[in-house]
């Protein structure tokens, strides 16, 4: 009996073993790769050697990226479209999402279904592209900004979290003279740095990663942001890729490059960030 | 003072003293509301307009028209796109997608949480699942661009690998077969880490004397998982599954406009996909709106049902 418990925890070990091997392999190795032949000589490439590592290690494909100019001036648009927009979603957010959290606000009930409709019905794209048109944001920046100037979940998530402050801070503010700007400006949101932080990182990512508005607002790719350089440069050039015949590895190796850019940065900041976004996933479930 | 006389010149009718209270909540709190005045003037521009924008559904709408003179048609578009020879593949891909993910998408985060929680060291725990949250920070676009480059028929990874055991090289990204297990795959590979988060401290909640008196009892750790760990997830899982299913028929179109291509359309096209190429790269505004409009309304009723259900189920409800 003894002996059979400790064979049956023995393969349970064994599971977990797999598991967690099969988890750190499946997710790591897919970018290994992209790194391993961004780096590696077009020759060595072309051989089929590259596995996980660089095989005789060569920047060629960066400098030819430097020089094509495209991924870098995508990397500068997506950087201004994502401060922006960032700065415009912290605004609009925190000022709708206070008066929302106070129970003395007028027409709270009204103004909360108000957002509320809009997570379950849209009027679409069409819609809101024709819209985008009639308001002459049409290739402009704005079109990148103002339509996704506010995520009304994300203003959902933020009211609990200023609900969950002692109410008796702003009724006490507000005894001793303080409007409702200066109790939002020098109580609430000092105290909610940790809150707006996480929404604040929702809303980049939001914004570095989206392709689709710039594709359709924008007419011509000079102003694209890294995103959709990098569905030009890459999903649209290996579509025209058919069996049998020989890639250009020069241009093969520029896309891995290209591709391996567009990761970097995420990577980078989310093992510092994703305490956070584990903190706004339950809220946002506790809230449901 | 004025707001004195006011209330003595109307305390007879008995609704206004409502509106009393309301205008004296709004002339102490006034600011509260100036406060949210650019988050509604937001919303009605960019969340309303359009819903009025929807309109265009029951025209003939060309660039430059006004809604409100419009070219009325009825259910003209509805009528088209019902009868259109793609309609039933339409629905057919949309919901295999969707069947799919609830199948092979949704369990796997529900195993990982499961297997995870059993692990002992907590580095590896931590390591393990700070790994498992990186495909949820890579874009859609790299994503996807990814898969091209890794299972391109010549250069990518996959096939090299495939022809070093003698297997000729498979075309993955330009063939029908392919289309739908590459979606789902790489689907479980984007979310199976982040869905994970809600499980597993769903997990963490369970007190830890109920595995120690399981374990004094002789329960071995897989029948630990199936007695105690599944038990107290079923209330999550739940939920989380009827949400899922009022999704049926809203498949991101993102994903699938970058996969698609015209070796895979067949399968790959949905509504959401079809109404953007008929409507914005087509200009045949009227048609995608009607097409959009149908599956809102869908999604919407799926929505209600499923919050309905879930409220009778758990108690839980969306609002």
């Amino acid at each position: 009996m003894r002996k059979k418990q400790s064979i049956s925890s023995k393969l349970f070990s064994f599971v977990l073993f797999c598991m967690c091997s099969a988890v750190l392999i499946g997710v790591l190795a897919p970018i290994l790769n992209i790194f391993a032949v961004s780096f590696s000589s077009y020759e060595a490439f072309s051989r089929g050697e590259v596995g996980l590592l660089p095989v005789e290690f060569d920047t060629r494909a960066y400098r030819a990226l430097i020089q094509d100019g495209k991924v870098l001036r995508g990397l500068g648009y997506s950087t201004l479209y994502t401060f922006l927009g960032t700065l415009i979603n912290v605004a609009l957010t925190t000022l709708t999402a206070y008066p929302l959290s106070r129970p003395e606000m007028p027409l709270r009930k009204t103004v909360s279904l108000f957002f509320a409709v809009t997570m379950f019905i849209g009027g679409g794209m069409i819609p809101t592209f024709l819209l985008v048109q009639k308001l002459g944001l049409y290739n402009t920046i704005w079109a990148m900004l103002l339509p996704k100037g506010m995520t009304v979940y994300n203003m959902i998530v933020m009211r609990s979290f200023f609900q969950a402050l002692p109410g008796e801070l702003p009724e006490a503010a507000r005894i001793d003279g303080a409007n409702d700007f200066q109790i939002l400006r020098r109580i609430i949101l000092p105290l909610s740095k940790a809150s707006v932080a996480t929404i604040a990182l929702f809303y980049a990512v939001m914004h570095w990663n989206s392709w689709f508005e710039a594709s359709i607002y924008f007419s011509n790719s000079n102003t694209a942001p890294l995103q959709l350089v990098l569905r030009n440069m890459v999903i649209n050039a290996q579509k025209l890729v058919s069996s049998g015949e020989a890639d250009n590895i020069g241009s093969t190796s520029m896309q891995y490059a290209a591709l391996f850019v567009s990761m970097v940065p995420m990577m980078l900041i989310y093992p510092f960030v994703q305490k956070y976004f584990v903190k706004g996933v339950m809220i946002g479930s506790v809230k449901g | 003072m004025k707001i004195t006389g006011k209330r003595k010149a109307t305390s007879a009718l008995s609704g206004s003293r409502t509106f009393y209270n309301f205008l004296n909540r709004l002339q102490r709190n006034w600011m509260l509301l100036l406060m949210a005045l650019p988050g509604i003037s937001w919303c009605i521009v960019f969340r309303y307009v359009p819903f009025y924008g929807v309109l265009i559904a029951f025209q003939k709408y060309h660039v430059g028209d006004s809604i409100i003179g419009g070219n009325w048609v009825g259910l003209y578009w509805f009528r088209k796109f019902f009868s259109h020879p793609q309609f039933q593949q339409l629905i057919i891909n949309t919901l295999s997608i969707s069947i799919l993910q609830i199948l092979f998408v949704f369990p796997v985060p529900i195993l990982f949480a499961l297997l995870l929680n059993e692990v002992q060291s907590s580095r590896v725990k931590r390591l393990v699942q700070t790994v498992s949250y990186l495909p949820h920070f890579i874009s859609m676009v790299a994503v996807v661009s990814m898969l091209s480059l890794l299972l391109n028929p010549n250069s990518g990874i996959v096939n090299r690998l495939l022809n070093s055991f003698g297997l000729p090289s498979i075309y993955f990204m330009g063939s029908k077969e392919w289309y739908r297990p590459i979606y789902i795959l790489s689907q479980i590979w984007q979310t199976f880490g982040y869905s994970s988060i809600i499980y597993i401290s769903a997990l963490s909640s369970v007190p830890q004397e109920l595995y120690e008196s399981a374990s004094v009892d002789g329960a071995s750790r897989f029948r630990q998982i199936t007695s105690i760990s599944l038990p107290s997830l079923m209330p999550t899982i739940i939920i989380m599954l009827i949400l899922e299913s009022g999704k049926l028929v809203s498949v991101g179109y993102e994903k699938t406009l970058l996969l698609q291509n015209s070796a895979n359309n067949a399968v790959a096209d949905i509504i959401s996909t079809f109404a953007y190429r008929v409507g914005l790269s087509q200009g045949m505004y009227s048609f995608g709106a009607a097409m959009d409009l149908f599956s809102g309304v869908i999604n919407c009723v799926l929505v209600l049902i499923v919050n309905r259900i879930s409220s009778k189920v758990s108690d839980t409800s969306l609002w």
